[in-house]
């Protein structure tokens, strides 16, 4: 299975780059790609539970579908959201650089940056 | 983790410039955990993201860029900037110095090479992947 690995460094609703990860994730899953997601500076804004609207909808039903997604620990520290305000599913890990790191440079087939 | 034979590289290419976002900080930690884990790094700083070359930096509160692509060099990244994008800045002060294969400048930090845009396409030719921060907009 062909793997789409995605990192997004921008805040949900600023701009259309959270929108365009979702619905680019979502056709990648459709057409049988493996999809992890990485949430990095502002982006881990994405992963806020409770959000409404496209964005959370997305990331409420992403990993449910079988999309992994990932937060980083220190970004969500340093913006004050604790473990319990992410949205279920979601991994939080303390080094997501190095995670994404080797899945570029190991898995990943194809890598999109938003 | 890299194991013997021909080191992996990752080549990043950053469009913004230190500061305004935080893309140049994200470049700079992931550089950071690509060197540590064995791999090697090529940077290109394109458009405003040759800003980042600038000698003296010294923000408040903010990681300093400068002194991370320093500290990336000496670890072994190869990072250049795009001799098009530094002159229109005013980064520029002359002729390209074939023996140190870099555009002068006294402005910048020594860490970082002003080159033709031939350095990307020559880090594209040696990279396993390449990764673009600061451009989806």
């Amino acid at each position: 299975m062909a793997r789409l690995t995605m990192l997004i460094m921008s805040p949900p609703h600023s701009d259309e780059s959270a929108e365009r990860m979702c619905g680019l994730s979502n056709r990648a899953l459709e057409r049988g790609m493996e999809v992890v997601v990485y949430l990095l500076g502002d982006g881990v804004l994405c992963s806020k539970k409770g959000q409404k609207g496209y964005i959370g909808q997305n990331i409420r039903t992403a990993v449910g579908k079988g999309i992994t997604v990932r937060a980083s620990a220190k970004d969500l520290r340093a913006r004050a959201i604790t473990a319990d305000q992410v949205e279920q599913g979601v991994e939080v890990v303390e080094d997501l650089e190095g995670e994404f790191v080797e899945d570029v440079m190991e898995k990943a087939e194809r890598v999109i940056t938003w | 983790m890299v194991g013997e034979g021909k080191k992996k590289t990752m080549t990043m290419m950053l469009f913004t410039g230190p500061y305004g976002s935080q893309y140049a900080d994200h470049m700079c930690r992931i550089a950071d955990r690509a060197l540590d884990k064995g791999y090697g790094v090529q940077i290109f700083l394109y458009g405003d993201g040759v800003h980042s070359q600038l000698k003296g930096q010294n923000p408040k509160a903010f990681f300093n860029v400068g002194e991370a692509l320093t500290k990336l060099a000496e670890k072994g990244a190869v990072i250049k900037s795009c001799v098009r994008c530094s002159t229109a800045r005013g980064y520029v002060e002359g002729e390209f110095n074939e023996k140190e294969e870099r555009y002068p400048s006294s402005k910048t930090i020594d860490a970082v090479k002003i080159y033709s845009l031939y350095g990307y396409v020559e880090m594209l030719g040696n990279t396993d992947k390449a990764i673009t921060l600061g451009s989806s907009n």
